[in-house]
């Protein structure tokens, strides 16, 4: 007999599974299913076309859903079990508001970018800009909270908000002098998109994703220990300081990441986790994994609605996420609301 | 077993002195209540002695090595701390709860000597029948047990001594589980561990410590046996409160009671006659009790 967590991952994997089958073949060139199962035991695809709207459209595309979507709900469930609250995303640490200040002004500001990167910037600048500036808010956020070798939680989440404050005032002046064009641009960058994926940027999450993501899998314990309160997790043997900073580090980099490729996707670093623990329980050494499956899942299939729904125009990811995703959550805080406790 | 060197703490340089020069040991096979009034000092006590806090001046040292240079993990299987706050912010079930107290001895997954100690710990504390609750929807008493026994379970088979500090364990307890917790305490301190206990009760404590320690104002006002520590005199200057110290009607004990001294009351001559049974009259309802 399963438990009934193990159940869950187990539908989630497969689940997982599915939607990126389905995602690899619906779109404006639907692939019938034979053609990419020929493709992957070796062989060759029907056509040549068929072949390429795969390997340089479609593959990419769903990678790049699946590794951000598990980089952002992970990044909620660990910044949750971190601050002890709930109510924590991956944002909390500055990172989307630095994110979308440096693309913001990598839209506005080409000509001199051009200047100094030359002719790369218009590949490059956009992604590589807000991957800076999420790393950089992330580690202004986490000195302004450092007491000598401590880091202050309560204080992180404050210099949070205000880095945040900042960062979103310094992006509202650049949209207001912004042409509109480039208006449209960063307005739809701060919806999300999974437009951009192709092989650089999936090399790129795959430097940045696993490896925090195995860090995240890995220290269940200590999370749990840490619900107790950082005191209480001491005296079970965790090393609190480390913990912090290693979940810090490990989530600003792989969301930095995944912020910079797709742009601002709320909701699911936040909803997730608590999706997740509703339907499972607590236990990180469940939480964890179920967070990552149900976010590489849901973004996928959200991908999926994006690119189909109006075809051939997309909709922005960030407002299917938040459509579809935030009524299910309703549902079930309104089934469990009696367990939950803030 | 556990040396407090002479230890004084304060808050930052010039900040308030909240525990001055206090020296005392702790045998194995003791258990030592720690007793004040509020803001005496004794959760600081803890928590120093727990190297939560460096000591501005003094040392503790545990099995003659400073406490501060054991590294946590060798620390936490030998030794267990409970706070006074129990809330978690997640629906984690009561059973999870006390498992993390296995985290320190567990590897990766839980073995099934980890299930056996919770399971024992599970039991003392009365927590079984509702170990797959979660933690919020249980009441504070309940909540309470969930921690005691995960304290329980850290300590569970390890070699003595070992060092149990218990900040108030008998907040939100009935009357029951108060004595459960401190029979508990009693019985882990005569297998040769160390037990530590801050407690506000002084009749449970009189009943249970083999010795005490009485804080006044962050210094050490009496430390020793019960008999020696609960004397009116040490009393009534650390609660600032009239106290008489009586024999314990069944064990012979110190018995302390504070206010007036209860021998001496007198009645008015219009008051009440005693009665062994409360009047009908006093009861708004009744039932049988079997």
């Amino acid at each position: 007999m399963m438990s009934r967590q193990a159940r869950i991952l187990l539908v989630c994997g497969v689940a997982l599974v599915a939607a990126a089958l389905l995602a690899v073949s619906v779109g404006a060139m639907p692939v019938k299913p034979a053609a990419w199962w020929s493709m992957l035991v070796g062989g060759e695809a029907h056509s040549a076309r068929e072949q390429a709207v795969l390997t340089v459209v479609r593959l990419p595309r769903v990678l790049l859903a699946l590794l951000a979507g598990a980089a952002l709900a992970a990044g909620g469930a660990a910044m949750q079990a971190l601050f002890r609250n709930p109510l924590a995303d991956p944002s909390i640490i500055g990172v989307s508001s630095g994110a979308g200040l440096l693309a913001a002004l990598a839209i506005t500001a080409t000509a001199p970018l051009a200047a100094v990167i030359g002719a790369w910037a218009g590949l490059v600048a956009l992604p590589l800009m807000a991957f800076i500036g999420a790393l950089a808010s992330a580690l202004l956020v986490f000195g302004i909270a450092r007491e000598g070798r401590r880091t202050n939680v309560a204080a992180m989440l404050l210099a949070g908000i205000g880095i945040t404050a900042i960062a979103g005032a310094l992006t509202g002046l650049l949209t207001y002098t912004a042409s509109d064009t480039q208006l449209r641009s960063i307005t739809f960058w701060m919806l999300g998109s999974l437009g951009g994926a192709d092989r650089t940027a999936i090399l790129i999450m795959l430097v940045a994703v696993p490896l925090p993501l195995v860090f995240l899998l890995r220290t269940h314990r200590q999370f749990n220990a840490l619900a107790l309160g950082e005191q209480q997790a001491r005296y079970l043997g965790v090393d609190v300081e480390r913990v912090k900073r290693r979940a810090i580090v490990a989530t600003a980099v792989m969301v930095g990441a995944a912020v910079a490729l797709c742009g601002v996707i709320g909701f699911l670093g936040l909803v997730v986790p608590h999706v997740v623990r509703m339907l499972g329980g607590a236990d990180n050494r469940y939480v964890m994994p179920a967070s990552m499956l149900a976010g590489a899942l849901l973004l996928c299939l959200a991908d999926t609605l994006a690119r189909t729904m109006a075809a051939p125009a997309e909709i922005p990811i960030g407002v299917i996420t938040a459509l579809c995703g935030a009524p299910v959550f309703l549902y079930l805080l309104v089934r469990r609301r009696k367990s939950l406790a803030v | 077993m556990l040396e407090v060197d002479g230890i004084s703490v304060q808050v930052g340089r010039r900040g308030p002195v909240l525990l001055h020069d206090v020296r005392f040991a702790c045998r194995p096979g003791t258990l030592l209540t720690v007793l004040g009034a509020n803001g005496a000092g004794k959760s600081t006590l803890l928590r120093t002695i727990g190297g939560e806090m460096p000591p501005a001046a003094g040392a503790v040292r545990w099995k003659g090595e400073h406490i501060q240079r054991i590294p946590l993990g060798a620390l936490a299987r030998e030794r267990a701390f409970l706070d006074q706050h129990g809330a978690v912010p997640f629906a984690f079930t009561a059973r999870e709860v006390v498992m993390m107290g296995r985290y320190p001895h567990a590897g990766d997954v839980p073995g099934r000597a980890d299930d056996a100690a919770v399971e024992r710990a599970m039991r003392l504390m009365h927590v079984t029948p509702f170990q797959h609750r979660e933690m919020p929807s249980l009441s504070g008493g309940e909540r309470k047990r969930a921690h005691i026994a995960r304290a329980i379970a850290q300590l569970d088979g390890a070699t003595a001594p070992t060092l149990l500090m218990l900040d108030e364990p008998l907040n939100d307890l009935d009357v029951k589980h108060q004595h459960a917790v401190m029979k508990y305490a009693r019985q882990q301190a005569e297998e040769g561990h160390c037990v530590l206990a801050v407690l506000h009760d002084l009749n449970m404590a009189a009943r249970y410590a083999h010795r005490m320690l009485l804080l006044k104002h962050g210094r050490a006002l009496a430390c020793g046996t019960p008999r020696a520590v609960l004397t009116p005199a040490h009393l009534a200057h650390a609660y600032d409160m009239p106290a008489h110290v009586l024999p314990h009607p069944v064990d012979g004990g110190p018995w302390v009671h504070f206010g007036m001294d209860p021998l001496k009351q007198t009645r008015t001559p219009s008051g009440p006659a005693p009665q062994a049974e409360p009047a009908r009259a006093e009861l708004d309802i009744t039932f049988h009790i079997p």
